[in-house]
């Protein structure tokens, strides 16, 4: 399945390696680096990633909201550690927040969307004995990609109907959303019956 | 006599007009809502007044279509302008709506459902929570536990709600905004706010003391959001919120 | 070319019965269903498919002789529904994974996948709009997105929930043109007059029963007659 993202990560070393070994790693140095509280550990697995990144050749276009949102969270931090506490106090916290993004993005550069999406269904697989099964999860997924514009679009327009009968566009928009969407899925369930989504054989 | 309507034509049955009523048209394919098999009939048997049960699998696809357009609202909603709450520099995103807004309207299952597909959407990298957010950084990130945290928060909105359903039409909506204050702030909050401490290492105290700051709109969203989902139940019946019917 | 059977059905709903029909046999290659809002003719339609509950037997009869809520799978690879609003009916993304979306479901091999879409898209006119997202298409773009999801998979019939509610008078007659040169039995249920006059056979209906059965001519006679009777 396409999504539709209109950047693809740039080829790099770290591309080639595979989507869930990154995440498991990411992970894994998380759990590290929240429970650590030594200097040296946070500040190797910050360097760590940083030498990910750069080898990842990051495309910024990619990247940006995250790194504004960690740029902000960071520097509120570090002020308001050395004010309340002291200046190696808020190195700390500033090298552990380092060692949690850096790594983080570094495979959110060199990894693209589909590849990370397929990794997390096939993670899912062992839920089938539960129930869920894969198709159906790779199903809402795609059918939430496919909506998001249409609704963004719709609540525009309801907010420009608000606008037009004098009111200040308020969240009360979200009433006729909703009941449009619920109106939707019962059509959508029709289309992917008719369409022979459950009489698929069981390899999802 | 009624007006006839844009066409010229008035239905023979007045309250079919504009086509069924959406209320009783929610209810038409989830006959049958048992997830089980109808049992086999033998050929030519049509016994008058008694139904044969719809696919089971309608019923199924309807969960999905649900849980698929409650992910996209709630990607939908950190996509339009946020609001100033209050006037304060603290920008407050539709967003947290559309997630208590999942639960207090589709339940505790299918809510967490929606979550859920947000959340794959966010490890997958793809831009959907607001600010063009998303990837395995925003987990590791002071608000990845708020992120997370929505998992249990829309479930016990979805619970609550539920059972707020159960009451006459005036404590309705005083119990569907309890739901949402209960799960969008009070759960929310208590696995966010310890994340958040974690990761920036300061200390808890310190930490809410940050967090009360976004306090003041959550409040107020999660009243919004309880009120908005009285408006959609009693535009629209979704079989699935109300105990099984018999008969 | 499959035949529909219905004998003794019923479709109740809120205690109310939305459609009742006591024996019908559609074996034409057109045939159009009219009525108001409310009338039924939807769930007429959605009995053909299998997709509402319903008392009675609805039959597919061609080489074998199917029972739609016993062989619904069956019934499904060989009839196709297009709904009333193409956008509920697009369920990815991207157009061409979407054409290719039912091919998936019947387990045809990947690799025909290319080519089949391709082909049903040039068909139409519209290969051009295989890597587009859903999102970005015009109505009669979608609507002839939804209709290449279903003719994709071949079916001998395709049901028709008011193809041209959503269309003007130029995609209206567009969608007339393409039905005409499509070689499969279709059910059309419709307001739009014009298109049921190269018909074989239209059905009327009031309050979920048929109140005519006829050619085109007699039946929207029958049928403006109803409109005006509810009119005054």
């Amino acid at each position: 399945m396409t999504l539709l993202t209109d950047v693809a990560p740039r080829p790099s070393a770290l591309g080639t390696v595979g989507a869930p070994t990154k995440l498991v790693v990411v992970v894994a140095l998380g759990v590290l680096c929240a429970v650590s509280s030594s200097r040296v550990v946070l500040a190797s697995v910050a360097a760590v990633g940083a030498l990910a990144l750069v080898a990842a050749r990051p495309v910024w276009r990619r990247l940006g909201g995250l790194v504004v949102w960690w740029g902000v969270a960071l520097g509120v931090t570090l002020a308001l550690q050395w004010l309340t506490r002291d200046l190696a106090v808020a190195a700390t916290s500033g090298l552990r927040m380092a060692a949690l993004c850096l790594p983080a993005l570094a495979v959110m550069a060199s990894t693209g969307p589909e590849e990370l999406l397929d990794t997390v269904l096939r993670a899912l697989r062992p839920l089938r004995r539960v129930g869920l099964d894969t198709g159906t999860v790779a199903l809402a997924v795609a059918l939430t990609v496919r909506f998001v514009p249409e609704l963004v679009r719709h609540v525009h327009t309801l907010r420009d109907a608000q606008r037009a009968r004098g009111l200040r566009p308020s969240v009360l928009v979200t009433i006729p959303l909703l009941v449009r969407c619920l109106d939707r899925s019962r059509t959508l369930a029709e289309a992917v019956v008719a369409r022979s989504f459950f009489d698929r054989s069981d390899d999802g | 006599m009624a007006e006839p309507g844009p066409t010229g034509f008035r239905p023979s049955e007045p309250h079919l007009a504009g086509g069924l009523a959406r209320r009783s048209d929610k209810g038409r394919l989830e006959a049958g809502t048992a997830a089980t098999t109808p049992p086999a009939r033998p050929r030519g048997d049509a016994q008058p007044g008694q139904h044969r049960r719809v696919n089971a699998e309608l019923v199924r696809a309807r969960a999905v279509a649900e849980v698929a357009l409650f992910a996209a609202v709630i990607v939908a909603l950190g996509m339009v302008p946020s609001v100033y709450a209050f006037g304060l520099a603290v920008p407050v995103t539709a967003q947290t709506l559309g997630v208590m807004l999942a639960g207090a309207v589709l339940g505790a299952k299918r809510g967490t459902a929606s979550v859920a597909v947000v959340i794959v959407l966010v490890v997958a990298s793809l831009p959907v929570l607001s600010g063009g957010r998303g990837g395995i950084g925003v987990l590791t990130s002071p608000t990845g536990g708020f992120l997370l945290g929505w998992l249990p928060a829309v479930f016990v909105v979805g619970l609550v709600a539920r059972r707020a359903l159960r009451l006459p039409p005036r404590a309705r909506v005083c119990g569907l905004v309890g739901a949402c204050l209960l799960g969008g702030v009070v759960v929310d909050y208590a696995l966010g706010v310890p994340w958040w401490s974690v990761v920036t290492g300061q200390d808890l105290a310190l930490t809410a003391a940050q967090a009360v700051a976004f306090l003041p709109g959550d409040l107020l969203k999660a009243v919004l959001a309880g009120v908005a989902a009285a408006a959609v139940h009693t535009q629209v019946r979704l079989d699935h919120m109300y105990p099984a019917s018999h008969g | 070319m499959a035949v529909f059977e219905l004998d003794d059905v019923t479709v109740r709903h809120d205690g109310r019965t939305v459609l009742r029909v006591d024996h019908l046999v559609l074996p034409e290659r057109r045939i159009g269903v009219v009525g108001a809002n409310g009338s039924g003719k939807s769930t007429l339609l959605r009995v053909l498919d299998g997709l509402v509950a319903h008392t009675g037997q609805v039959r597919l009869v061609g080489d074998t002789v199917l029972d739609t809520v016993r062989d619904g799978r069956e019934v499904r690879r060989r009839v196709g529904f297009c709904f009333q609003d193409p956008a509920d009916q697009i369920v990815m993304p991207v157009v061409a994974d979407d054409i290719a979306f039912g091919l998936k479901n019947r387990q045809v091999p990947v690799a025909q996948h290319a080519g089949l879409v391709a082909g049903v898209l040039d068909r139409f006119g519209i290969g051009h709009l295989g890597p587009r997202t859903a999102a970005t298409l015009s109505g009669g773009e979608k609507q002839l997105v939804a209709l290449a999801a279903v003719l994709v998979l071949a079916p001998t019939t395709v049901l028709f929930d008011e193809p041209t509610g959503t269309l003007d008078l130029v995609h209206s007659l567009r969608f007339a043109q393409t039905l005409a040169g499509l070689d499969i039995q279709a059910v059309v249920a419709t307001h739009d007059l014009e298109l049921l006059d190269q018909f074989d056979r239209v059905l009327v209906l009031d309050a979920g029963h048929i109140v005519a059965d006829d050619a085109p001519g007699p039946a929207l006679a029958v049928y403006r007659e109803l409109a005006w009777a509810g009119a005054r």
